[in-house]
């Protein structure tokens, strides 16, 4: 084994390999954090100039790629409200707050921290347990995934802010809006009123995009002093420390095994890793009534959950041959392009090439730490630029981003619209979070939900079936109990406090 | 559980004269607020899932259908949620003025702050419908220099600059390095 390693190292260590996987990273981040160009885009979109090089080099440019655009999407989440991706969108709960108090370098700081962490245990998962957690992966099927789901929307009661019954309400519509387009079994259309352009259902990123970034530039004509009003600069300077990174790596850590056993599970993605792992990190922190308003804890679980996905993608991918997202099936026909076919015959028929790619894919992550440190030192300069240009700028930025995921101009209206939707939440006090939370996970609920039903003729027994569902059930039990107690105590502070009132 | 506004709450404005009436806006948005969920949610349970989703007739199991009623969730029970929690906020809200009385120093925030917001979001949906005839790049240089100017840009210079170049960079960048074709409309001669 030891001499096969060695071969594998051997393997990597060229400088075409180390080149590749430091320009993937670096091409990686700068794609990442222009809006609308999702992982997915980038890694297709690279594929066709790995034809001509070694496996071992288009694989790790791919892979490179992949792990980059992760990060990079926190910085446009972080600096202008603007998710590309829905597990970015995660992000800007608390990383736009933290970068409209002036602390927009501490936040990035802390979510490539985040992101290197997770990023590094989820590839040694992968090396070490890939064959563990893939036979545990297999295990899920709808009803568990059901069950997953049911609990990571459970994290709505923890962002609905003031009011429990407006994120509920936010939640209900974040849910309707899911539901426009084809029905996922029978194909027949839902909400979508005879209008081709919503067969497909209401695209995420111009959603997202619409949602968070169109309020705050809405918003900007509300404030009155827009020449000089800007953004606070006094703190910019000032990253993440040592201290804040301590504070922060419990929920790191266990925003990574979040990441690590979600990605190794095909069909989940980032998004519910990221909120589920920032859902935790509010349950047990100190600082949980800060979630929201600008906590360093929550960009780091949420950056956490969202990269620790990335090597456990992979899982699937290499011990199985099973691609469990977009951007691994491109990766699949990357292998496929170059003769190469993931499964378990690889690690037989190849394995010297196996052990080059983890080799590369332990060297990416620090690659992707020093391409973050130096696209923070420029991209927080941001900052520095006055509000009434960069707002401009964001807009046409979102223009493109909702243009570009499908080269479709409807898709720009949808943007315009899910942007006075955001600003009159916004303004009415119904939360955004929720909305995004129900419209990002609600296919996933629906469509295990019927599979299951489906499997059991309609039996609702199957969601008590095994261990999984029990657990994750008994999880969600729990975790509404204690809402609905925390929320009675709430409410009965208020009346004392009413009734103690004078007169 | 909380059921008014984030913004209420007594402050030193609360102990000034006229109090009263901002309260009062307060607790009539957020009364508006309730019965417009209410009501949303009654479209959509009473007339928009009816007419919106069509059920396909001779479904072998009634938990497989579009319409997914009443075996499990969605979409009529988010509509159902939402009309719940439109009645339960509403009630919260009734209770807590009936309870508590006018909160000291609340505020509402202005909805519709003046006139620019209501000419950004025209400027917006203008340019959505000159994306064919004009193409991308130029609509998104219009919008930019329109909310510029909106928003009282003291270099119109520099934004005249910006509103050329950073279309310009993303119409190359997406056209030649990412591939994905940007309409151009009447430039594209």
């Amino acid at each position: 084994m030891l001499e096969d390693i060695a071969i594998g190292i051997t393997l990597f260590a060229t400088w075409q390999n180390v080149v590749a996987i430091a320009g993937g990273v670096v091409i990686g981040v700068i794609i990442g954090a222009i809006p609308g160009m999702g992982a997915a885009m980038a890694v297709a979109l690279a594929l066709p100039f790995t034809f001509y090089m070694d496996p071992i080099t288009g694989i790790l440019m791919l892979t490179g790629i992949y792990k980059g655009t992760y990060y990079g999407g926190s910085a446009s989440a972080i600096l202008i409200n603007t998710p590309g991706t829905p597990a970015a969108a995660c992000t800007t709960l608390d990383g736009y707050p933290l970068a409209r108090k002036g602390e927009a370098r501490r936040a990035l700081d802390i979510a490539l921290y985040a992101s290197c962490v997770a990023d590094f245990l989820s590839n040694l998962s992968l090396i070490l347990f890939a064959g563990v957690i893939a036979g545990f992966a297999l295990r899920f099927g709808p009803p568990e995934f059901f069950a997953l789901v049911v609990f990571s929307m459970t994290i709505i009661a923890g962002v609905s802010g003031d009011s429990l019954m407006k994120g509920i309400a936010a939640a209900a519509l974040g849910f309707l809006a899911a539901t426009v387009g084809q029905d996922l079994f029978y194909g027949s259309p839902r909400l979508t009123f005879d209008s081709s352009n919503l067969l497909g259902g209401l695209s995420f990123v111009p959603v997202l995009i619409g949602l968070f970034a169109i309020p705050q530039i809405l918003d900007q004509f509300n404030r009155r002093l827009l020449v000089t009003e800007k953004i606070a600069t006094t703190a910019k300077a000032i990253g993440a420390t040592f201290a804040d990174f301590r504070y922060c790596l419990p929920s790191i850590i266990r925003g990574s095994v979040i990441g690590v056993i979600l990605g190794a599970i095909p069909g989940i993605g980032g998004a519910p890793a990221a909120f589920l792992s920032y859902s935790e990190a509010r349950r047990t922190s100190a600082r949980r009534e800060n979630f929201g308003k600008g906590e360093l804890e929550g960009v780091a679980a949420s950056e956490a959950g969202n990269n620790g996905v990335c090597g456990a993608t992979l899982i699937p991918l290499l011990s199985l041959g099973v691609p469990g997202d977009i951007v691994t099936a491109v990766l699949l026909g990357a292998f496929m392009i170059h003769g190469l076919q993931p499964g378990p015959l690889m690690f037989h028929q190849n394995i010297h090439l196996i052990y080059a790619i983890f080799a590369g894919l332990l060297l990416s992550t620090v690659v992707l730490y020093i391409a973050g440190k130096i696209a923070i030192r420029l991209l927080s300069r941001i900052v520095d630029i006055p509000d009434n240009l960069i707002f401009p700028s964001v807009l046409v930025l979102c223009f493109f981003g909702a243009y570009v995921v499908n080269g479709s101009s409807f898709d720009v209206l949808i943007m315009i619209i899910a942007g006075l939707v955001g600003y009159l939440m916004l303004k009415t006090g119904l939360p955004t979070a929720p909305f995004l939370i129900a419209f990002v996970l609600g296919p996933l609920f629906e469509d295990n939900l019927r599979r299951s039903l489906l499997m059991s003729g309609g039996d609702l027994g199957i969601f008590v079936r095994g261990p999984i569902t029990w657990f994750f059930l008994a999880l969600t039990i729990l975790t509404v109990v204690s809402i609905g107690r925390r929320s009675w105590q709430d409410f009965r502070k208020q009346r004392l406090a009413a009734a103690e009132k004078p007169g | 559980m909380k059921s008014t506004m984030s913004n209420s709450g007594p402050g030193p404005e609360g102990r000034m004269s006229g109090n009263e009436s901002r309260s009062d806006r307060v607790f009539r948005r957020n009364l508006i607020i309730g019965m417009t969920l209410v009501f949303l949610g009654a479209l959509f349970l009473l007339i928009i899932i009816p007419i919106g989703i069509k059920v396909p007739g001779h479904l072998p199991k009634a938990a497989t259908s579009p319409a997914m009623w009443p075996q499990a969730a969605p979409p009529q029970a988010a509509a159902a949620l939402l009309l719940a929690a439109g009645l339960i906020l509403t009630a919260f809200v009734l209770t807590d003025r009936y309870l508590k009385g006018p909160t000291p120093g609340a505020r509402p925030e202005p909805l519709i702050g003046n006139w620019r917001l209501v000419a950004g979001v025209l400027i917006m949906f203008v340019c959505w419908g000159l994306i064919p005839i004009l193409g991308l790049p130029a609509v998104s240089a219009l919008a930019l220099a329109g909310f510029g100017y909106l928003m009282g840009t003291s270099r119109p210079w520099l934004l005249g600059v910006l509103a050329v170049v950073l279309p310009a960079v993303l119409y190359a960048f997406f056209t030649w390095a990412a591939n994905v074709p940007v309409p151009l409309g009447l430039f594209l001669e």
